[in-house]
């Protein structure tokens, strides 16, 4: 035994001396404020202090704990007041999903402890080994650097006032205490552990051995599950028309990391067994590793059925392409290509499950709660009544959440095992097995006349959509519609097609193809404006779509298109920085400053298919409104941006409001959190329940539309015409859910499908954002970096301009990694120190714009921005680039080789 | 596993005297790192963190258990420098220079700095008892040392000379908690230049065509200083990897080398 004290308690424990001190934390002492994101000191998730100072606990060993102190973030707050660094956060909205949380405010408050009052620098020095996918760090760096000063919390704001508030997150204390259940933080004692055995090969046959003597030779192992094992149908996928993927592979595998088989037994034996050893025999087969190898003449077929592996094709065209092209004054053409990035959120796939009955309980970390129920079932052969999906708090999803990962393991050994069973992803393992976003080979050819002026585009985009369709489908349709960018041409053809491979499966990811296409785009652009002589941005202005003109689609907005305006409001920022990057370059010779700009829009919700959200809404008979929010909050915010919109439709405070979370037992299915469409469309559904809530409430009282609802102890004031009538909700009788009135409202936004020409009209809403990108290249070593970014989004309506500021600078954190480092290459970058994704170091200072363009179908004229932020982020890095040293750098990433590369072709 | 924790460099070493296969246990962050993803499962480890020799550093002898937060104020300018770019707080809290030398990564932010000072390895056994180890003798692969069975590393040990100037830099893909694509130390002593690099070869190396070429020049032109680039960029021995390629560590060593040449000239 080994004897140490914890925030101030003595604590002991046995085991290997190796044992790491994050696993003692979590496993022993049940402090699971203490995250681990990889094992390997990478993400800094783990952080705590010993002996006062800062290390990663999963470096530290138990050994070396005899006689130690150890402060975790449960030794930071007293209960769940927060303590002014924590009050910081709230404030400055630092914390979005929350699994890196903990490591910075241990980091936080190491470095406060010494300095006080630090710069910016200091703070990002001493944060920089904590990484976070969600914020882009700055709201963290300002809320260390006003921590110590910081007061109180400001007052939640007056009934009708919460829209366009900065309302802090109505999750966020748990968040900030180290108490928010993650997937892997609440497992029921005494459960068993899963282990998946996976292919270590991108193709291969294989013949599983003697599985009933591996496990009777080991000790703890309880079962060994196979495809053989799964009860219902051995496949799911999220789109019907495309179910392709095995829970275990039954011949061949198609990508490195799927799985065969797994292991369950109890956890103290099972988590070292070295799976190396089950017994499996593999057949490597010859992999195909790009689109170039699966499209070749007589390369194997993947899917029976999908001839030469082409999953799907997309087509969106207008106009009379070659005669447009015919009347330009200048056409330019080139290719593009990005590769494989992985969404590298902080927390691993984890979750627990039981079986109850004829019933199944999963607990999970997911994007989509109901879409989970649907699958799960099929794969189990039960009815969707009989699973119920708990969705955990969410460490990030960006899209990979989306898909099953580990709910089949568990759905199938809880199931024949009756037992509670649970599953955490290594690093490695989530890396290998989930989702990428698709790398992309573009070639995109467009013409303008001589007066700058966009005559037509012929977009071609090559999608490498891995080893089973997921999201493949809808990002081959997504792309084309979005490819020409929110610009008027008189024609336009974009083709897309998704094409299997041996690479993991590709997704779901921030942008479904649209981020790809925009690098294009946007990238040709400035070639052309510079070819035409035309100032880059006003080109974009010149040419930018308008309320009235038609889509690429053909569809046609009356209001709510605020790109121009975003364009515009850049234009004094666009000046200064070109004046300013003309100064810099006369006095350096070996650097050079460069400025770039990219427009940008997206549809919110699915293309051209139905969308509904169901939300509902109640009162309990002591008075507080319940909200059933299926909304499911990754780190966006949703729950906060949903109690706000149902303050203000009912006219009452925020803080009357309760949140019953997305489960598939009691909450109506709000749909995916994708596609950037939880604030529009369950927005709405708020909206529309609140207001019957409100109706109710008022009938009852004999009130009229202008009356006013104060919930206080135990009854329902309605003031009215200078009368108060109380509903007295004692008197009320009790539903199942403990509720004496209840209102439901669903939202289902008007679309149409594409017809063969993929013309239509896909989306209600749309929003469009610019950024401007300032940057200083090196010239000898080809590195980059960021001074500034500027950015301008059209969100409708802020309804919470801290969460929507919080969004902009995550989507530029991400497009940042995408642009300059990110690649994801199986076998070789499955960890976070050879996938590198940017730290504090890498996010300059940020400036947002918000344009309010008042959209007449959002809630109090919201859109989405989830995923916008992140779209014009790369083209405006590879834009500043071109601009700094002359030549494009059209393959990324845009790592210090590929730069030097471009400047010494020059 | 068994664990012994060590309370000076005799019980160390009489530890691992006995038990050849142990593993010795500085920060942990390589070695822990190796036995998380259970890719290494040591038979027994011999914990360091209590030799309180091993934590004494003075101006020609740092002890193998320093670790990196200390080295960021040391008074090598160059090993400063480096120190402030190990991984992050967290790590360089924990990591010592014993553990990069132990690891002996072509990629050790240490190891450039060593082979620059022409520093020794200070190893010590029961059998033979204490020797220093030229760096040039003890890197003798990627990850792979001259270090025997029973020994351990002591310290890192410089020779008398007179540094007049010594620089560090590296190069990778981002800003903080970043691996070197290509590490570099120029260092002026007496009337000489030296220059070493990481990450463009198996073990740290020297470029001493480079180094004897300037040798002759009380002053470099800017035409030697650069001919020193090129020639620094002639003699590395780099590879393609997932981080980088052939070319651009070689292209990036040689543009490296002449900075911090021009440094120490100016310093
Ligand atoms: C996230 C992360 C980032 C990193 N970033 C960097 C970086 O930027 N630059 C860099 O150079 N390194 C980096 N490293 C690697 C590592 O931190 C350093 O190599 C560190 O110096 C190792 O020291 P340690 O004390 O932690 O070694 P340990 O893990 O304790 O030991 C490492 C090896 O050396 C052996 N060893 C240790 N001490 C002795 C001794 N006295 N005698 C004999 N053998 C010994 C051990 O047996 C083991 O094999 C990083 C590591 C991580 C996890
Ligand atoms: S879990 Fe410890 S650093 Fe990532
Ligand atoms: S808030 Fe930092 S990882 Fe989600």
């Amino acid at each position: 035994m080994i004897r140490f004290r914890v925030n101030g308690k003595a604590a002991r424990a046995g085991g290997s001396r190796l044992r790491r001190l994050s696993d003692v934390l979590r496993e022993d002492l049940r402090l699971t404020g203490t995250k681990v994101g990889c094992d390997a000191g990478d993400c800094g998730s783990c952080s705590v202090l010993v002996d006062g100072v800062l290390v990663n606990a999963c470096t530290v060993p138990l050994g070396r704990l005899e006689g130690s102190e150890v402060t975790t973030v449960e030794g930071l707050a007293d209960g769940d007041t927060l303590g002014s660094l924590q009050r910081s956060f709230l404030h400055h909205g630092a914390a979005q999903c929350g699994i890196c949380t903990p490591g910075m405010l241990m980091a936080a408050s190491a470095l406060l402890r010494e300095h006080p009052r630090p710069s910016v620098r200091q703070v990002e020095d001493a944060l920089g080994g904590v990484l976070c996918r969600c914020t882009g760090y700055r709201m963290i760096v300002d809320a260390v650097v006003a921590a110590s000063d910081f007061e109180q919390l400001a007052a939640d704001p007056p009934p009708g006032k919460a829209v366009g508030a900065r309302v802090v997150r109505v999750d966020g204390i748990p968040k900030l205490t180290g108490t928010d259940a993650f997937g892997d933080d609440a497992p029921p004692p005494g459960a068993l552990l899963i282990r998946v055995v996976r292919s270590p090969h991108h193709r291969a046959r294989f013949d599983i051995g003697d599985v009933e003597g591996y496990v009777a030779a080991h000790d703890g192992v309880i079962a060994v599950f196979v495809a053989a094992d799964v009860p219902g149908r051995n496949r799911f996928g999220v789109i019907p028309r495309f179910v392709d993927q095995p829970v275990f592979a039954e011949l061949e595998t198609r990508h490195r990391g799927e799985p065969v088989a797994m292991v369950v037994g109890d956890p103290e034996s099972i988590s070292h067994l070295d799976l190396d050893r089950f017994p499996i025999v593999w057949h490597e087969l010859e992999p195909m590793m790009s689109p170039d190898d699966s499209l070749a003449p007589g390369a194997p077929v993947l899917h029976q059925g999908r001839h030469q592996n082409v999953l799907v094709r997309g087509l969106v065209q207008r106009g009379a392409l070659a005669e447009a092209f015919a009347g330009s004054d200048a056409v330019i053409e080139a290719s593009y290509s990005t590769p494989s990035i992985e969404h590298a959120y902080i927390e691993p796939e984890a979750g627990h499950a039981k079986r109850i009955g004829d019933r199944l309980e999963i607990t999970v970390t997911t994007q989509t709660p109901h879409l989970d129920r649907t699958e799960i079932a099929a794969i189990m052969g039960l009815d969707p009544e009989a699973v119920i999906i708990r969705p955990s708090a969410v460490g990030g999803g960006f899209g990979s959440k989306l898909d099953l990962s580990v709910q089949p393991f568990l759905a199938i050994a809880a199931w024949h095992l009756d037992r509670t069973v649970r599953i955490v992803y290594t690093r490695p393992e989530s890396m290998m097995s989930t989702t990428k976003r698709h790398p992309s080979q573009i070639s995109v050819r467009v013409g303008a006349t001589s007066d700058g002026m966009l005559t037509a585009m012929e977009f071609s985009g090559r999608f490498d959509t891995g080893a089973y369709a997921s999201w493949g489908p809808t990002v081959a349709n997504r792309a084309p519609v979005h490819a020409g960018g929110p610009y008027s041409y008189q024609a336009y053809r974009a083709t897309t097609v998704a094409v299997h491979t041996n690479q993991p499966p590709s997704g779901a990811f921030r942008g479904f193809g649209v981020p790809q296409s925009a690098i294009a785009q946007e990238g040709i652009f400035d070639e052309l404006a510079d070819a035409l002589g035309e100032d880059r941005l006003d080109f974009r202005i010149k040419n930018a779509l308008t309320a009235g003109r038609p889509t690429l689609t053909g569809q046609v907005f009356e209001s709510g298109v605020g790109f121009k305006e975003c364009l515009e409001v850049l234009r004094p920022h666009w000046d200064r920085a070109l004046y300013q990057s003309a100064e810099f370059d006369r006095s350096h010779s070996r650097r050079r400053q460069g400025v770039g700009v990219a427009g940008m829009w997206y549809g919110c919700g699915n293309t051209g298919l139905a969308n509904p959200s169901t939300i509902k809404i109640g009162v309990s008979p002591a008075a507080r409104v319940v909200l059933f929010q299926g909304a499911v909050d990754i780190g966006q915010g949703a729950n906060t941006v949903m109690s706000q919109i149902c303050a203000d439709a009912l006219g009452v405070e925020i803080g009357v409001i309760d949140q019953i979370g997305a489960d598939t037992d009691t909450t109506p299915d709000a749909g995916k959190t994708s596609a950037s469409r939880q604030t529009f469309i369950s927005g709405n559904a708020v909206f529309a329940a609140s207001l019957k809530l409100r109706s109710v409430l008022l009938t009852m009282a004999q009130a009229s539309e202008s009356g006013r609802l104060e919930f206080g102890a135990g009854r329902v004031l309605v003031y009215d015409r200078g009368e108060v009538v109380e509903i007295d909700l004692a008197s009320l009788d009790i539903d199942d859910d403990g509720l004496v009135v209840v209102a439901t409202g669903s939202f289902d936004p008007i679309t149409t499908g594409l017809d063969e020409n993929g013309q239509g009209s896909p989306y209600a809403i749309y929003g469009f954002g610019a950024q401007m990108v300032e940057l200083v290249v090196d010239l000898d070593l080809g590195t980059v970096e960021l001074l500034k970014i500027t950015a301008a989004h059209d969100v409708g309506r802020a309804v919470n301009p801290t969460l929507v500021e919080g969004q902009i600078h995550g989507g530029i954190a991400q497009g940042i990694g995408m642009a300059l480092m990110e690649e994801y290459l199986p076998g070789r970058s499955e960890n976070l120190h050879d996938y590198l994704i940017p730290t504090f170091g890498d996010v300059p200072e940020i400036a947002t714009i918000l344009i309010e363009s008042d959209d007449p179908l959002g809630p109090y004229g919201a859109k989405g921005v989830g995923e916008h932020t992140l779209v014009a982020t790369a083209p405006a890095i590879l834009n500043a680039i071109r601009h700094a040293i002359g030549v494009p750098v059209r393959h990324l990433p845009a790592s210090p080789g590929r730069v030097l590369e471009a400047i010494r072709s020059r | 596993m068994d664990f012994v924790r060590a309370k000076d460099v005799a019980e160390a070493i009489a530890a691992k005297a006995e038990r050849p296969d142990a593993e010795f246990l500085a920060g942990g962050t390589d070695l822990m790192v190796a036995v998380n993803l259970d890719d290494h499962r040591p038979q027994s480890v011999i914990g360091l963190r209590h030799v309180a020799e091993l934590q004494q550093m003075d101006d020609t002898r740092i002890g193998a258990g320093v670790t990196w937060d200390r080295l960021e104020r040391a008074p090598q300018r160059a090993l400063a420098q480096a120190a402030r770019t190990v991984g992050s707080p967290q790590i360089r809290a924990a990591g010592t220079i014993g553990g990069n030398v132990g690891t002996a990564s072509p990629a050790g932010d240490g190891l450039a700095w060593i082979a620059a000072l022409d520093a020794g390895i200070e190893v010590a056994s029961v059998e033979r008892g204490r020797r220093i180890v030229p760096w040039a003798e003890f890197f003798v692969g990627v990850k792979r040392t001259s270090l025997a069975a029973d020994e351990m590393i002591t310290a890192v040990v410089l020779p008398d000379e007179q540094i007049e100037a010594q620089e560090f830099a590296k190069v990778g893909s981002r800003n903080t908690m970043v691996i070197s694509t290509v590490s570099c130390v120029v260092a002026r002593v007496g009337s000489g230049y030296r220059v070493a690099l990481g990450s463009v070869a198996p073990t740290p190396m020297r470029a001493f065509q480079a180094e004897e070429m300037l040798n002759d020049e009380t002053s470099p032109s800017p035409a030697a200083i650069a001919e020193f680039g090129r020639l620094v960029a002639a003699e590395v021995r780099p590879i393609t990897d997932h981080r980088s390629t052939e070319a651009y560590r070689r292209h990036a060593a040689g543009v490296l080398a002449g900075r911090l040449l021009e440094r120490c000239l100016s310093s």
